[in-house]
């Protein structure tokens, strides 16, 4: 095992809040990357960029 | 299907860099985050809980098997609960074959629920898991960790307009509502040293994604997740798609 600090149940729970906040912002940023691969286009062959409607 | 734009290979491949560039960044950022997990201060557990495991009472320490590590997923199976959540059972089926690789890292992997053992043994048997499963029947281990509520608690949500998601996992699981959302879902680990458990980690709710295998592939398919505007959740018990 490494080395670790051993805390009190308050020391935990701030630190915890803290690293919460970063673990949501990085979910967030999961959702965003999610959402550009859903919007990447889609290759057909060898056709020209065109807007699909369906 | 989505509105999308349809695009030559060299396009398609363009764009799919960008994306993998930071793609890259979320997985290094991934790392990050996990050493900062591990640099939590680990805080002991003074209190002597008790479990009752398929080999007798139990306690924490017990629990380890062992092993210097301890993951415990708190899975919704109240006292009231005919049936395990359906949400909590598609984490199971992401956790159950899991637990063997984790064994060969040091980490022991269980569920923990506060209905009686009989219950969990029956639904175990049918969900065809095999993830050993222990009842905090009657210990504040759940409740401690912040993973029970009570009415009192629930109150306001309870008084103002329940989700219909909400009324739809109560009835999968035979329960009222009350009995339903007085449960918790959780991950939290555990370190054992020189005899003394300590807390490293616990997290809820977005914080179990990790443990449900299908949104991550999900999130790499042409419709991702589309849950939006949906009233009722889509996932089923494994053992119940195609039935009404």
């Amino acid at each position: 095992m490494t080395t670790h600090t051993v805390g009190t149940r308050e020391e935990w729970l701030a630190a915890r809040e803290e690293l919460l906040e970063a673990e949501k912002e990085h979910l967030r940023r999961g959702d965003e990357l999610a959402r550009r691969r859903q919007e990447l286009p889609r290759s057909a062959g060898r056709e020209a960029v065109r807007r699909c409607d369906r | 299907m989505p509105e999308h734009k349809v695009a030559t290979r060299q396009e398609w491949e363009a764009a799919r860099e960008e994306l993998l560039t930071k793609e890259k960044e979320l997985t290094r950022r991934n790392d990050e985050l996990a050493q900062q997990r591990r640099e939590l201060p680990w805080v002991p557990v003074e209190k002597d809980y008790r479990f009752e495991t398929e080999d007798g009472t139990k306690s924490l320490a017990d629990l380890f098997e062992g092993r210097s590590q301890l993951l415990i997923y708190h899975f919704m199976f109240g006292p009231s609960y005919q049936a395990g959540c359906p949400v909590c059972s598609s984490i199971a089926d992401t956790l159950d074959p899991n637990a063997i690789h984790l064994r060969a890292r040091d980490v022991t992997l269980i569920c923990s629920s506060r209905a009686p053992l009989d219950k969990l043994l029956a639904y175990r048997q049918r969900m065809g898991w095999s993830l050993d499963w222990v009842s905090t029947a009657g210990s504040d281990f759940h409740r401690d960790l912040g993973f029970v509520h009570t009415e009192e608690e629930l109150k306001p949500f309870l008084e103002g307009e329940i989700p219909p998601t909400v009324t739809q996992m109560a009835q999968a699981c035979s329960t009222d509502v009350v009995g339903y959302v007085s449960e918790g879902p959780g991950l939290s680990a555990y370190a054992l040293s020189d005899g003394t458990v300590y807390q490293t980690y616990v997290t809820t709710a977005r914080g179990l994604e990790p443990a449900m295998g299908y949104y991550g592939l999900l999130d790499r398919t042409p419709m991702g997740r589309h849950e939006e505007g949906e009233q009722t959740h889509w996932l089923r018990r494994h053992d119940e798609y195609g039935k009404t």
